[in-house]
């Protein structure tokens, strides 16, 4: 697979008064040009921090992220500017990543005035042709986001999103704060612009069943750190880190006569400040044996394309 | 009224009363809720779930809100006549409520065990030393260890406020708990955690549950019967069964259709198209008559009565009766 977007050991490291925040720890991703990557993990797993890492908008402590094979780990200004056009980002919330100010019309042209399209009439042309690209109607345009409801904002920031005819789109929880029926109908136009514009998704979610539906490859952090990295089905199928076992089993199915074997998992998420040498989900694990406190367990192909970070994975 | 029924709210309609108009939020909802049952209602973001919530603990702001009919029966006597002091007695002791939002329903700089020794106070002729070990035992109940009544809502983790918010409601071991959203805020490993612990202490002390949420997954876990409720009305009601296995509505169909799912193969999502209608304007006819793929003349111009299908199970469409009518349209 010849990857699109890809890191190689990438960190992002915090300093705080208690201590180095791990917060990305030795990620490598890699994603093919037109699929999605989904990443999957709990509160504070990193998870959005990779996005921002890949965009530019935190810088790495270590590690590289190569787009279309250049190495942009340290690019400079004139070069972030142009590439800022073919990367973007849709953030999780609505009603707080749009301005209240500004009107639809006004929040969707800012990219493009930014980026030199200083005539009035040609970027007018583009925003209705982006609203009607995300399905807003053109009577929204003098609208302010208050007075749309969330499944439209979020159709706001897609349109902005794509003012650029960005290639790559991180989408941060872009879902999670809409109702089903909304989330759907928003899931849905995701996956048709990626088919009408060739774009490579990283999908962040914390919901398994959405992660599933939308991507290519799924990769489960914990602490900052990849813990299982396969294709779709492989991962959902034969999910082999205890920490990924326990998380499918954790969610509720909405089904009738569905009594399943749930593996409740003892404690919570453990502080990434200054971690602990070896494995960072073994005070949770109910497989946990003395290797898994001493040795840090590398990320290793357990089959062809699928990669588990366990010392017993395999032999459970 | 049954005799096993606990609560039963009958035909309960609450308006607000705005300057920009009347905002119809719940309209002739009529439920009731069994001793020692999960009762789940479901439905979207201004359906009306947390108006219920609110009305059955009095707890509904005035103005603007403005109750136009109905009834709450508990214990044979209705919420709505009994005057504030006597609600006093009910309210966080008979009948308490659980909040969504951990990190919002926690007073900051207040003892987390003498918040919950706070209702045992108010409501039971103990001292402080008996409250403080009643405290302890809910403590030890939800998973948190005693030694921890002495510290602060900013020490504890975002599932462990949840564990605390849920001691508070439990530990004047109510007849009847109201769970809004519950673990909305929480993440899913955690979220099963304090399922299963619900249910623990639930079963052990014999309470019933009316658990709101949105999460039809829950649902599934969690409630033995339940309502889906559209713009103030209960669309569709029965056991969890009749209304997963045997989905009349076809607005129940449309979140079923939503939904994107863990298990199998995918299968496309058929999403419900347009949105719910503004409460302040709600049409003549059906309320989802505008969204349904099967609406006829008829849905635009009669609301359809909330009938009973078979034993239980009620639905609130003109075409119910008719066998496939969905789907196509």
């Amino acid at each position: 697979m010849k990857a699109f977007v890809e890191t190689i050991g990438l960190k992002k490291y915090f300093d705080t008064p208690r201590g180095t925040l791990h917060a990305v720890d030795n990620v490598s991703i890699q994603i093919a040009r037109g699929e999605t990557l989904g990443v999957v993990g709990e509160s504070g797993c990193g998870k959005s921090t990779l996005g921002r890492v890949i965009l530019h908008l935190l810088d790495s402590t270590d590690g590289q992220i190569l787009y279309n094979g250049d190495d942009i780990t340290h690019a400079g200004k004139a070069k972030l500017r142009d590439l800022r056009k073919r990367m973007q980002i849709i953030f999780q919330d609505p009603f707080a990543s749009l301005d209240p100010r500004m009107t639809v019309c006004k929040i969707i042209a800012e990219p493009l005035y930014n980026n030199g399209m200083r005539d009035k009439s040609m970027r007018a042309a583009r925003v209705a042709e982006l609203m009607d690209t995300v399905g807003l109607p053109p009577r929204f345009s003098d609208f302010f986001p208050h007075e749309l409801d969330g499944g439209r904002r979020q159709r706001i920031g897609i349109a902005r999103a794509l003012a650029l005819n960005p290639q790559f789109i991180v989408c941060d929880e872009p879902v999670s704060a809409l109702d089903v029926s909304i989330q759907a109908q928003v899931i849905n136009l995701i996956l048709e612009l990626q088919q009408k514009f060739d774009l490579t998704y990283m999908f962040i979610s914390h919901d398994l069943s959405v992660v599933k539906y939308i991507s290519n490859n799924v990769m489960v952090m914990y602490l900052g750190q990849t813990v299982e990295y396969a294709a779709t089905d492989t991962l959902f199928g034969n999910p082999l880190h205890p920490y990924t076992q326990a998380l499918l089993s954790a969610v509720p199915i909405p089904e009738t006569r569905r009594k399943k074997d749930r593996i409740l998992l003892k404690g919570e998420i453990t502080s990434p400040i200054n971690p602990e040498p070896g494995c960072r989900f073994v005070q949770r694990c109910i497989y946990a044996e003395d290797v898994c406190r001493q040795k840090d367990p590398m990320l290793r192909a357990v089959a062809p394309g699928h990669q588990v970070a366990c010392h017993r994975a395999g032999n459970l | 009224m049954n005799q096993d029924t606990l609560l039963s709210i009958k035909d309960l309609t609450v308006h607000y009363v705005l300057h920009s108009g009347t905002n119809k939020a719940i309209n002739n909802i009529s439920l009731d809720i069994r001793r020692g049952e999960t009762f789940g209602l479901v439905g979207e973001t201004g359906a009306g779930k947390t108006t219920i919530a609110l009305s059955i603990l009095r707890l509904l702001p005035v103005p603007p809100s403005k109750v136009l009919g109905g009834s709450i029966l508990f214990g044979g006597e209705d919420l709505f006549k009994i005057s504030e002091k006597k609600m006093k007695t009910i309210r966080g002791n008979k009948i308490s409520m659980i909040f969504q939002d951990p990190m919002t329903a926690l007073n900051p700089i207040d003892k987390v065990g003498d918040q919950i020794a706070e209702g045992i106070m108010l409501h039971q002729n103990v001292d402080k030393r008996e409250a403080r070990e009643k405290a302890c035992e809910i403590l030890e109940m939800v998973g948190i260890p005693r030694e921890r009544y002495d510290e602060y809502p900013h020490q504890f983790s975002g599932g462990m406020k949840q564990r605390i918010i849920i001691a508070i409601a439990m530990v004047c071991r109510p007849e009847l708990i109201i769970a809004d959203e519950p673990t909305t805020a929480l993440d899913v490993t955690i979220q099963a955690q304090v399922l299963d612990m619900i249910n623990n202490i639930k079963n052990e002390l014999g309470t019933s549950m009316l658990l709101i949420t949105h999460d039809l997954g829950v649902v599934a876990e969690m409630c033995e019967r339940m309502a889906v409720i559209y713009a103030g009305e209960i669309v569709e009601c029965g056991t969890v069964d009749q209304v997963f296995d045997d989905t009349l509505h076809p607005y129940t169909k449309g979140l079923f259709g939503s939904l994107p799912r863990l298990t199998g193969d995918k299968v496309k999502l058929e999403p419900i198209l347009g949105m719910m209608p503004d409460p302040a304007n709600l049409p003549e006819g059906c309320k989802f008559a505008d969204r349904c793929p099967a609406r006829t003349e008829r849905c635009r111009r009669e609301l359809p009565e909330l009938r009973e299908m078979e034993s239980e199970h009620m639905v609130r469409c003109h075409l119910a009766d008719l066998k496939e009518p969905e789907g196509e349209g």
